[in-house]
């Protein structure tokens, strides 16, 4: 192998990672999607630090506002939330259980990395 | 938009399967609905001619006469292509709620089901990513973007009832919208009809934002042979190869989903030793 066929093959070994690793990104950005009281919503940290502002606001002026709430949703309809906490539960769980996967998958494919 | 809350009623999947003299459509859509009903446990219809002879186990099978044949270049080959009639896709559909799928789809984890779970008439596919990026292709240079009509989820309600007769009409007038819509290709496609119907039914606007919220993964190259493992599914071409989560995939190279090993594929996945 020539010196430009060997820099040409871990070029492309190279670009192989960073290809896999953003097609892995691509697929959790989907799973971290969830329905809940017939919306749909994504599980972001923006999402879940809202949710957790609304209820420690609620906890220390007690303005009766915790309980349940409106938020608009990936289809940009306000969806009725009846119960806070169990939506807040619902997405951190989601979001840990994506989060874990994603990180487990991304470490199996630096194990493939060559370069 | 209608609200359905109630979602208790009957949901299913239904493929088209047409064969031509250079695929075999209806053996594809055996081996991926076999590969659908074991990711999402959805009964699936499959509606086809009375020539083929289907042999998984379908909920249904539906027959219909289909004479007209389209065409379409695949490397660089004209070939037959029998696409026309999806429209019927909701009068033939015997869900309430249908995830209306094309044969080279595999479904591979269970994100679709999301859309069951939220209101909303009709949901498209808008924007596509293969291993080389994101792609976002127009109908020609004048005109709109097109849908892919690989994955649709819809509700029986009289939106959708329009949506899929405007279909009817575009493809029944096709050279009318063609011209209308400024469209490079002559050939018919239901990516395009979906495109326009979607468009004039939403008062000309894409309404993008009422589509799928995420990117269907294509993989446009020929296909040697797929590899498992427990969390990565390795799909080797002849000059490389990537490596992708278990994660739906729309896969172009028809030749591949014939292939011995495709089905050997699709048992290790649903038969794991």
């Amino acid at each position: 192998m020539t010196e430009l066929e060997q820099l040409t093959t871990e070029i492309r070994r190279a670009t192989d990672y960073q290809v896999n690793r953003t097609l892995l990104r691509e697929k959790m950005q989907t799973d971290l999607h969830f329905a809940y009281a017939g919306g749909l919503f994504k599980a972001t940290p923006e999402l879940i630090s809202f949710i957790h502002a609304w209820r420690s606001t609620d906890e220390i002026w007690h303005w009766g506002g915790g309980e349940d709430m409106y938020l608009e949703d990936t289809y940009s309809n306000p969806i009725h939330i009846a119960d806070c906490a169990e939506f807040y539960r619902t997405a951190c769980e989601h979001y840990q259980q994506i989060m874990n996967d994603w990180h487990q998958q991304h470490a199996e494919l630096r194990k493939l990395r060559k370069i | 938009m209608q609200n359905f809350e109630n979602s208790e009623k009957s949901k299913g999947v239904v493929v088209f399967a047409f064969n031509t003299e250079t695929t075999d459509y209806v053996a594809i859509a055996d081996h991926t609905s076999r590969l659908t009903t074991h990711t999402l446990g959805l009964p699936i219809t499959l509606i086809t001619d009375g020539d083929s002879q289907p042999q998984f186990a379908y909920d249904r099978v539906i027959r219909i006469e289909q004479a007209d044949s389209n065409w379409r270049m695949l490397d660089d080959v004209r070939t037959t292509w029998r696409n026309f009639g999806r429209y019927l896709a909701y009068e033939l559909s015997p869900y309430h709620e249908t995830l209306l799928l094309d044969t080279d789809y595999l479904v591979l984890n269970r994100n679709l089901l999301k859309l069951f779970d939220t209101a909303g008439d009709y949901r498209l596919m808008h924007h596509n990513v293969t291993p080389a990026g994101p792609s976002y292709e127009y109908m020609g240079e004048t005109s709109i973007p097109f849908i892919w009509a690989t994955v649709v989820a819809f509700r029986k309600t009289e939106r959708s009832r329009l949506f899929f007769n405007l279909i009817g009409r575009i493809q029944r007038n096709y050279n009318y919208y063609r011209s209308l819509y400024n469209i490079r290709e002559g050939n018919y496609r239901n990516d395009y009809a979906f495109a326009i119907a979607n468009s004039m039914i939403s008062g000309y606007n894409l309404n993008e934002s009422q589509g799928i919220p995420w990117r269907m993964f294509t993989i446009e190259k020929p296909i040697e042979r797929m590899m498992l493992t427990d969390t990565q599914i390795r799909i080797y071409h002849s000059d490389a190869a990537v490596v992708v989560p278990y994660e739906n995939i729309h896969v172009m190279d028809k030749t591949y989903l014939q292939t011995r090993d495709f089905e050997q594929v699709i048992e290790a996945i649903c038969e794991p030793a």
